[in-house]
């Protein structure tokens, strides 16, 4: 048998990711989730024949986005104008589109959808 | 509500639904922090979540996105099942029509006369007496002549494409219809027939044919790949396909009254009635997989039925519209102007290099107030 503490590489895991957000700035938090989002889908591209990995990776964008709409459309934002409204008018692009592309599931539906979320990681990283 | 002022009309009877809901997740919290279940609509999100780290707009906007994505998702995948199914039934119609393609010997549809010498003129029977024999669309007159014997009836018979008749002495005449298929008898002139002792036959049965037997087979092994299919289509936990289908509750937006329920049916072999051939030797006769045929046209019209009644999404469709306008009130003042979701692919990515360019131009620190609720997102993915 393993020691117990060796056993629980969950807890040991979720403890890493503690400590790696808290090293990362916020910005590169967001970088890094755009990044993840569009990294999924990319693979969700690649095997489409994984219907249920190709909605979750949609739902997974759709998730992120929801947070930066949330964020965004709140008075406290400090994001400035007009910024703020192109990127909320991307959020609502990204859930039309992420509702066509499981109704019709389709590589070509991610493609956008990736180029929007490398787009944003690329200007936080750069505005950085 | 400090972060939704009233504006307008409009916004103003939104608040209401904004108070409304804002009670709502502030209940769901609570029971979720005291580890009761709920059963709100809330749940799922507060389970993806810490709930107390989402702001009240985020735990709406992702339920009532997170209610529509998880019915087209279920009601998508299970449209794809559909269709797998669908190419099976039509793969089982294959395997019917190679059964029936096969040239193969039978031993009955067998007429019999009463036992005579084969040479012997037919009891009863005077010149010009004569029946009929119909056969695969079509009628021959076999006729009793001057002097006509069992072996000269045999004869005629023969000459008849596909039948065979066999005479010979003590035995009664035997008449063979080699394609399986009707032989039916009826009386012409006088009682020929009857003197003869025959009569209509439509039972033919193969005697063996390895074809018909492997066809069997591989419609067997289809027919439980239906099963397969079934037992693979259970979406985010529910299943519209399999022989007790579950329902699906899709919640339109955060007033409780909004939704619809997309009810599933069934769609294993017995439900669409199609049945296993190899034991019952269903391709045994031509009229045996001619009825398996009638079922599987059967099954496919009732699976695309099914099929296009998931297919459609239409209440996704018909409240997209709605969908987006609910996002829009939820998300409140600085949204009315968005006009995002009418952007198409091209648009959104000119959008997105402009945005792009403005992010590295005004250097923000970040777009988030706090990073706990993306984290929590990265944690779980």
């Amino acid at each position: 048998m393993y020691p117990k503490n060796l056993i629980n590489h969950k807890t040991a895991l979720n403890a890493y990711q503690r400590a790696q957000s808290s090293v990362m700035s916020p910005l590169q938090i967001e970088v890094m989730a755009f990044k993840r989002a569009a990294s999924k889908m990319k693979q969700a591209a690649k095997n489409m024949k994984d219907f249920i990995g190709y909605a979750e990776a949609l739902q997974f964008n759709q998730r992120l986005w929801t947070l930066i709409q949330a964020e965004l459309s709140d008075q406290k934002c400090r994001v400035p104008e007009p910024v703020r409204t192109k990127i909320l008018n991307l959020s609502l692009y990204v859930d039309t589109q992420t509702l066509d592309a499981i109704i019709q599931p389709s590589a070509s539906h991610l493609s956008s959808l990736i180029n929007i979320d490398l787009n944003l990681a690329d200007g936080l990283f750069e505005g950085r | 509500m400090a972060d939704l002022p009233i504006i307008n009309a409009g916004l103003r009877s939104t608040l209401i639904g904004v108070q409304k809901a804002r009670q709502l997740i502030e209940i769901s919290s609570k029971r979720l922090a005291s580890g009761l279940r709920v059963s709100s609509p809330f749940e799922n999100v507060g389970a993806y979540f810490d709930a107390s780290a989402l702001n009240s707009r985020a735990g709406r906007l992702l339920t009532i996105k997170d209610g529509i994505t998880n019915g087209a998702i279920v009601t998508t995948g299970t449209v794809t099942a559909i269709s797998e199914i669908i190419s099976v039934v039509n793969l089982l119609k294959a395997a019917a029509n190679t059964a029936l393609g096969v040239s193969t010997t039978i031993s009955s549809n067998t007429v019999t006369t009463a036992s005579a010498d084969v040479t012997d003129t037919i009891s009863g029977a005077v010149d010009n007496d004569a029946f009929t024999i119909t056969h695969d669309g079509t009628t021959t007159t076999i006729t009793n002549t001057a002097g006509s014997t069992f072996t000269t009836i045999a004869a005629q018979i023969n000459a008849v494409s596909d039948l065979t008749a066999t005479v010979s002495d003590g035995n009664t005449i035997v008449i063979t219809a080699v394609d399986g298929k009707d032989i039916t008898i009826a009386e012409s002139v006088n009682n020929l027939a009857a003197d003869l002792g025959v009569a209509s036959s439509t039972n033919g049965t193969f005697v063996s044919s390895a074809t018909r037997e492997v066809a069997e087979t591989n419609f067997d092994d289809l027919l439980d790949q239906i099963s397969t299919i079934i037992g693979g289509s259970t979406f985010l936990g529910t299943n519209l396909i399999s022989s007790s289908p579950g329902s699906l509750k899709v919640q339109l937006a955060d007033v409780s009254s909004s939704t619809i329920t997309i009810s599933g049916v069934s769609s294993s072999a017995s439900s669409l009635g199609i049945t296993a051939v190899d034991t019952a030797g269903s391709f045994g006769t031509n009229a045996g997989i001619a009825s398996t045929q009638i079922l599987l046209d059967a099954a496919l019209v009732t699976l695309k039925q099914t099929k296009s009644s998931f297919e459609t999404n239409d209440f996704i469709l018909d409240s997209r519209s709605q969908f987006v306008q609910n996002l829009v009130d939820i998300m409140g003042e600085g949204a009315t102007k968005l006009t995002g979701a009418n952007l198409d692919e091209e648009s959104a990515t000119i959008l997105a290099l402009q945005t792009r360019h403005d992010l590295a131009v005004v250097q923000i620190n970040s777009v988030f107030e706090s990073e706990k609720s993306l984290v929590d997102l990265l944690k779980l993915n």
